[in-house]
């Protein structure tokens, strides 16, 4: 009955923080509204007792929540703080394609023939839903994970300005390295 | 919906949620000791009243702050802002709740060694509210400080918190201090215990780790905090490295495990030692400045770590 | 808590000494007639505005009109930063009354991020000090303090300001032995090396261009080395009263015209290190008034 009440309670918190991200008025607050969000959605995921994916959700959330802090901040070049600014833009369409969306997907909800549970969960839920998900693709699973890494490596080599001829000077021979900003190990 | 957290079967009893203002009290009076070392080590180095004018310098400070008039400054965000400055020690109170003090845990989290790194995450979002909400320029640059040293400090403390993991081959905090039976993970896993207590010496923007609260931008993040705002961030400060330092007891120092005394009592015993050398630390490190640090993370720490994993994962291989 | 006493005047005086320039900064905005005003019913008044305004007019993320400034501060102007990127500029004004900051300095700079683009240094109540022999060597302790204060080393800068204390004393030269061993601390500590090395290097003719003493040559933490060297010696000198070659400190004055050059570039917090690594013991006034714009 208490968790019960806990877990709604907590879903209100998410539905209400999502629905904050447009409503409020600075990237600041947007953000950590977002954040909030995915907090409560972390915390309703514990009660699914899937509690290594509910925390990782926090960890990760909350973390990327404050690097997108700063990317908003940066580049929706603002006033820090100062400046109330609409969350929002494209109303009418946004709107449309929201309620669209919603009614969709609760129609799809309501009109499934959702199937009733054989058997009993397994003792390690979180273990049996990562089997479930990537059991049998275990192998492509192990590959994308480099093939993205390499990919956003990649992405910042070439978006860079700088290569390492201007580091180290034409004939590579140039120590130590001239950067804008030296860094620590001096490489 | 069913019970959210299963018991594990690690020997641990799960005490009444009630304990949990036992545990705040024990962390609010490491706190208060923790801030009684500093001042008196900072009156030793400082010359200043001495040693036991060092020791009572907190209470003053703390009186002088709650009597202190809050600074108002323009346009502040002061949600952001008030949530930032409050929100140390509330997270500092969560990373203790799946600590276990000898037999007894308030929470006991399957996934407590994962817990425990969300919740140093939440230091992030934290400092950086602080920066943020006050609307100043040093504030603001203490606040991004903070994230530049995260993004050296972070993936080399989750790393070093992944080798006792692998060893007890669970994240239950209660399973990984049972799994340190004769030999702490502290003495064969070095590396990884270094990296953990930099890395708890930086969530709590401590010692060397303090630039985002540094001199250098005059203040930082804390800049305009004023009155008991700024009594309840220090506060959070101490309570952060307070339960980094519980925190490592399971993690890396055998637990409870110890003879004569019960285990609760070893518990408290090797925290309190380990928070005496991580607030005597700041006595001897000049800051890292996150310019310099964030490659240090990158390049050296988080290979060092890495390879430390390496070595544990090979051996608990070889051993099983 | 901590050095809380200690860091919440500091804390203190920077708010006075800066955050309130930053706004000032601002094209002259009258920042009296702006303290004058309600603050919460300028504040809500401001938002409900705004929210209206936003939602009705515009279309797209688009940052509302350029004359609205809430809480009477303008919006930031965007200009290219060093990346080629751009990027807002904030007006912030440090000084003159900041904790380790050369006395009556005022420096306007223009920040993009925390970087220092464009300065402008001026001097308030810039009159002519007298060093004299005991003085001038805890004048150069005490930018030692500044520079170790700076560093994050606060034990060595309360070491450093104890041994001036000691040293503007007259009487027995306890100094000497004090700072010969401050001077063997400070150059123990691989962190700090570490921390200050390659920070701002000064060429000869750096040096010479920007009519700074032969010794600001190298990094700042060569420099630091020779603050100590020059302390040690200092306070020896004076101990032996006129025996010894004093050094001269009559020298160690920079014109605020070189300042600004000095620290464009580099990001607030360095650009203060590197100021205290100059060991000034006077400033002066410059010449002309004079704007530097990096790049």
């Amino acid at each position: 009955m208490l968790s019960d009440i806990a877990f709604w309670g907590v879903g209100l918190v998410a539905v209400v923080g999502g629905a904050a991200v447009f409503y409020v008025d600075s990237m600041a607050r947007a953000t950590y509204a977002l954040a909030l969000s995915f907090v409560a959605v972390g915390l309703q995921v514990l009660f699914l007792q899937q509690n290594y994916v509910g925390v990782v959700t926090i960890l990760m959330m909350v973390m990327e929540m404050a690097i997108m802090a700063v990317y908003m901040v940066m580049f929706m070049g603002m006033n820090p703080a100062l400046m109330p600014m609409s969350m929002v833009h494209s109303n009418k369409a946004a709107i449309a394609a929201a309620v669209a969306t919603f009614l969709v997907l609760a129609a799809g909800i309501l009109m499934v023939d959702w199937p009733t549970r054989r058997g009993s969960p397994p003792a390690d839920v979180t273990m049996a839903l990562g089997e479930a998900l990537m059991g049998p693709k275990m192998l492509v699973m192990a590959v994308i994970s480099p093939v993205m890494v390499a990919t956003i490596v990649a992405g910042v080599v070439l978006a860079a300005h700088r290569t390492r001829y201007d580091r180290f000077g034409d004939d590579l021979k140039q120590r130590p390295a001239d950067d804008p900003q030296p860094g620590g190990v001096g490489r | 919906m069913a019970d959210p957290m299963p018991m594990t079967d690690a020997p641990i009893t799960t005490v009444a949620p009630g304990w949990a203002i036992a545990a705040l009290a024990i962390l609010g009076v490491l706190v208060v000791a923790a801030a009684m070392l500093d001042g008196a080590l900072a009156a030793r180095a400082g010359g200043g009243p001495g040693t036991v004018g060092g020791l009572v310098r907190p209470f003053g400070e703390a009186a002088r702050l709650m009597r202190q008039r809050r600074r108002t400054t323009v346009e502040a965000d002061r949600l952001l802002w008030r949530i930032g400055g409050a929100g140390l020690l509330v997270t500092a109170a969560l990373m203790v709740t799946v600590v276990p003090l000898g037999e007894w845990t308030i929470f006991d989290l399957d996934v407590g060694v994962m817990w425990f790194n969300a919740m140093d995450v939440m230091v992030w979002a934290l400092v950086w509210l602080t920066g943020w909400g006050a609307n100043s320029a040093h504030s603001l640059v203490g606040g991004y400080r903070f994230l530049a040293h995260g993004l050296g400090y972070e993936l080399p403390l989750m790393f070093a918190l992944v080798a006792p993991a692998i060893v007890a081959e669970s994240l239950n905090v209660g399973a990984v201090a049972a799994a340190q039976e004769g030999l702490w993970f502290a003495v064969w896993m070095p590396v990884a215990f270094l990296v953990y207590l930099l890395g708890v010496a930086a969530f709590s923007v401590w010692g060397p780790f303090a630039p985002a609260i540094g001199t250098d931008v005059a203040g930082g993040a804390r800049a305009e905090l004023s009155g008991v705002d700024r009594l309840v961030f220090e506060a959070g400060r101490y309570a952060l490295l307070a339960a980094g330092a519980a925190f490592a007891v399971p993690m890396f120092l055998g637990g409870g495990a110890g003879p004569l005394l019960p285990g609760w009592a070893w518990v408290l015993v090797k925290t309190v030692a380990l928070l005496a050398v991580l607030v005597w630390l700041r006595r001897r490190l000049p800051a890292f400045r996150p310019d310099k640090f964030m490659e240090v993370g990158w390049m050296l720490l988080l290979p060092a770590v890495l390879l430390q994993d390496l070595v544990v994962a090979v051996v608990a291989v070889w051993r099983s | 808590m901590d050095h809380g006493g200690h860091e919440g005047h500091e804390g203190h005086e920077g708010h006075e000494g800066m955050d309130h320039g930053s706004h000032e900064g601002h094209e002259g905005m009258d920042h009296g007639a702006h303290e004058g005003m309600d603050h919460g019913a300028h504040e809500g008044m401001d938002h409900g505005a705004h929210e209206g305004m936003d939602h009705g007019a515009h279309e797209g993320m688009d940052h509302g009109d350029m004359e609205m400034s809430p809480g009477g501060i303008p919006l930031a102007e965007g200009g290219e930063d060093r990346d080629g990127l751009e990027m807002d500029v904030l007006q912030v004004r440090l000084g003159p009354v900041l904790p380790h900051w050369p006395a009556g300095l005022v420096l306007r700079c223009s920040l993009q991020g925390d970087v220092i683009v464009k300065a402008q240094a001026e001097l308030v109540d810039g009159r002519a000090r007298q060093d004299d022999e005991v003085v001038g060597p805890a004048r150069g302790i005490d930018n030692i303090a500044s520079l170790l204060a700076l560093a994050g080393w606060d034990d060595a800068a309360a070491e450093a300001r104890r041994i001036r204390d000691t040293a503007l004393e007259p009487g027995d030269g306890a100094a000497g032995s004090e700072v010969e061993r401050l001077r063997r601390r400070v150059r123990r500590s691989r962190t700090l090396r570490w921390s200050l090395r390659g920070v701002r290097r000064l060429s000869d003719e750096d040096a010479h261009a920007r009519g700074l003493p032969a010794d600001a040559v190298g990094d700042t933490y060569e420099r630091l080395m020779g603050m100590l060297d020059r302390a040690v010696a200092g306070v020896a000198a004076t101990a032996a009263r006129g025996t010894g070659t004093r050094p001269n400190d009559a020298d160690r004055t920079l014109s605020t015209d070189h300042l600004a050059h000095l620290l464009t570039g580099l990001d607030l917090a360095t650009a203060r290190l590197v100021l205290a690594s100059l060991d000034i013991h006077e400033l002066l006034a410059g010449q002309a008034e004079h704007e530097v714009s990096h790049g």
